[in-house]
């Protein structure tokens, strides 16, 4: 696990500042309790009432798009500190270069130094790798005032963006941000014994009633062909229920 | 009627109490006899990606009112609202009991509305992804809860919401969040054909495509058929939802039935309803299914 440095400048400048309120110091695990879906470029967020990481019920935004299609954080990033400055953002790569949390497996990012008092609330996403734009979030909930370890769930959400076709190429394919069928930037799930090739497409029905809003992802539909059916992906091995990830955040 | 005479009693005793406190110095102006009403923003957003919630019953009340307990057998106005989506009794309904009709006969309710569109500002189902949303103006001060109900148009007997939720600990500009999952009323086998889901309501028409009436003059429902006062699920009693099939559904390969007879039954079990079923995989959802936000406005 290694921090990408997108802790900005501001951390050091805004620490002695805001005197009214503590600044809280967060460390925070995150286990992945999937069966089959290694997370991607999780980006983790300490900000205000009014910033938003993403927002269930609406559309996502550009930068949410590349994270939970490309696996691609820094613009989520980006906007977020565009829009407040003050915002405390942390991104993570784990599994050294393969960049992903494996199913099953834990990792500790912190101390996540909160700079900003107005900064109460705590929001993360990362990108569900064998899906085509689901990704595991935590929308905002408040930080704990209290010092101690709390305990909170991710659940799967559907970014809204592409067709859930489900189709290898599309999902592990090469990303290009534009591109409809955005895929991660490299083949990221050669080792997913699982996936199938030459699938049809599944959701055909879904460009009909497309819904542009982020929603609680309704799952992976897969099929049981390694090779052909309507999808690449495996109805049982890819499948979940939420909570796709438990998180213990331990606030000093 | 019964409401307004409670406020009144309400706003008579809070007089009296006025009258008394007058020589000490309280109540000094019209702002004290007529405290400015809480005003409550309800919104309810849809998080599924194409299950319709028909227009949201939202009841404010106090201590004393429960629409529904998990693990418990549902009501006739939840079996009502989980099958057929009503809340109210449409104009050929006849006798029986509706969520908003029975709970105005309880002196714990205080307000029942309906979900607004909040552009048009009428009465509004809502689409997957979509959301709606209604204001309630009451007296301040009270204990006060909040039910919020609707249901999964594209199921046999699905709902969701919230019933006895507490609010009176919000202050003005505050607000709470929350998820809601979806239940299985267990009014009715999750069969999802045509027949019973209410989602595909169509109604009988001629040759030409003409809608045909019977001798009353009413149109005959040939589809989507709603409530059926009929109890067949597995058990009669609220659940989480388990979800849907869908004819979409991947069944994998045929259990051998004599080495593993349970896990044929459940293929044959999941197999029948595939092949039955009227939804696709659209119509699929996983917990939570909506997301709650409850503002104090004033």
């Amino acid at each position: 696990m290694r921090l990408q440095g997108l802790v900005g400048m501001s951390v050091g400048m805004w620490l002695g500042l805001g005197g009214m309120a503590q600044a809280a110091t967060l460390t925070i695990s995150i286990t992945n309790t999937t069966v089959g879906h290694p997370f991607k470029a999780l980006l983790i967020a300490a900000h205000g009432v009014n910033d938003h990481l993403f927002s269930s019920g609406y559309a996502a935004t550009a930068g949410l798009r590349a994270l939970a299609e490309c696996g691609e954080q820094a613009s989520l990033a980006a906007e977020l500190r565009a829009a407040n400055p003050l915002v405390d953002v942390v991104g993570v790569e784990s599994d050294a270069g393969l960049n992903k949390l494996m199913p099953g497996a834990t990792i500790s990012i912190g101390p996540l130094v909160v700079t900003d008092a107005a900064n109460t609330r705590l929001s993360m996403a990362g990108r569900m790798m064998a899906t085509n734009d689901g990704f595991a979030g935590l929308e905002a909930v408040a930080i704990p005032a209290e010092p101690g370890a709390y305990a909170f769930d991710l659940l799967a959400f559907d970014a809204g963006t592409e067709a859930n076709n489900e189709l290898l190429p599309i999902i592990d394919g090469p990303c290009t941000v534009g591109d409809p069928y955005m895929g991660d930037q490299r083949a990221d799930l050669s080792d997913d014994l699982y996936l199938g090739v030459n699938g049809t497409g599944a959701a055909a029905k879904e460009a009909s009633v497309l819904n542009p809003s982020i929603t609680i992802h309704r799952g992976v539909l897969g099929d049981s062909y390694a090779a052909g059916g309507l999808a690449d992906l495996d109805f049982a091995h890819h499948c979940w229920t939420n909570p796709v990830a438990t998180v213990t955040v331990i606030v000093q | 009627m019964r409401k307004q005479a409670r406020q009144f009693k309400k706003v008579g005793t809070f007089l009296v109490v006025c009258l008394l406190l007058a020589s000490l110095g309280g109540c000094g102006n019209q702002d004290d006899i007529y405290p400015p009403n809480a005003v409550y923003r309800v919104t309810v957003a849809n998080l599924t990606f194409n299950q319709y919630f028909p227009t949201v019953a939202v009841i404010m009340h106090t201590g004393g009112y429960q629409a529904w307990e998990v693990g418990q057998p549902a009501s006739e106005e939840i079996e009502r609202l989980a099958e057929g989506g009503q809340v109210v009794p449409g104009a050929n309904s006849g006798a029986g009991k509706w969520l908003l009709t029975e709970a105005v006969k309880n002196p714990a309710v205080v307000l029942t509305r309906l979900t607004l569109d909040p552009y048009s500002g009428l009465a509004t189902g809502i689409l997957g992804g979509g959301r709606a949303q209604v204001d309630l103006s009451v007296p301040p001060g009270g204990d006060y809860r909040l039910t919020v109900a609707t249901s999964l148009t594209f199921t046999n007997d699905g709902f969701t919401g919230v019933t006895d939720l507490a609010i009176a600990q919000l202050q003005p500009g505050e607000s709470l969040s929350q998820y809601v999952n979806a239940y299985d009323a267990g009014t009715e086998a999750n069969t999802e054909t045509e027949m019973t889901v209410p989602g595909f309501v169509a109604f009988a028409a001629d040759a030409n495509g003409s809608l045909v009436t019977d001798a009353q003059g009413n149109y005959i429902q040939s589809k989507g058929f709603g409530y059926d006062p009929v109890r067949d699920d597995v058990n009669d009693l609220i659940t989480i939802h388990a979800g849907v099939v869908t004819a979409d559904q991947p069944l994998g390969d045929e259990p051998d039935p004599v080495a593993l007879p349970e896990a044929y039954a459940a293929y044959l079990a999941k197999k029948q309803i595939k092949d039955q079923s009227a939804l696709n995989e659209t119509h699929r959802f996983l917990q939570p299914v909506a997301k709650l936000i409850v503002e104090r406005i004033s």
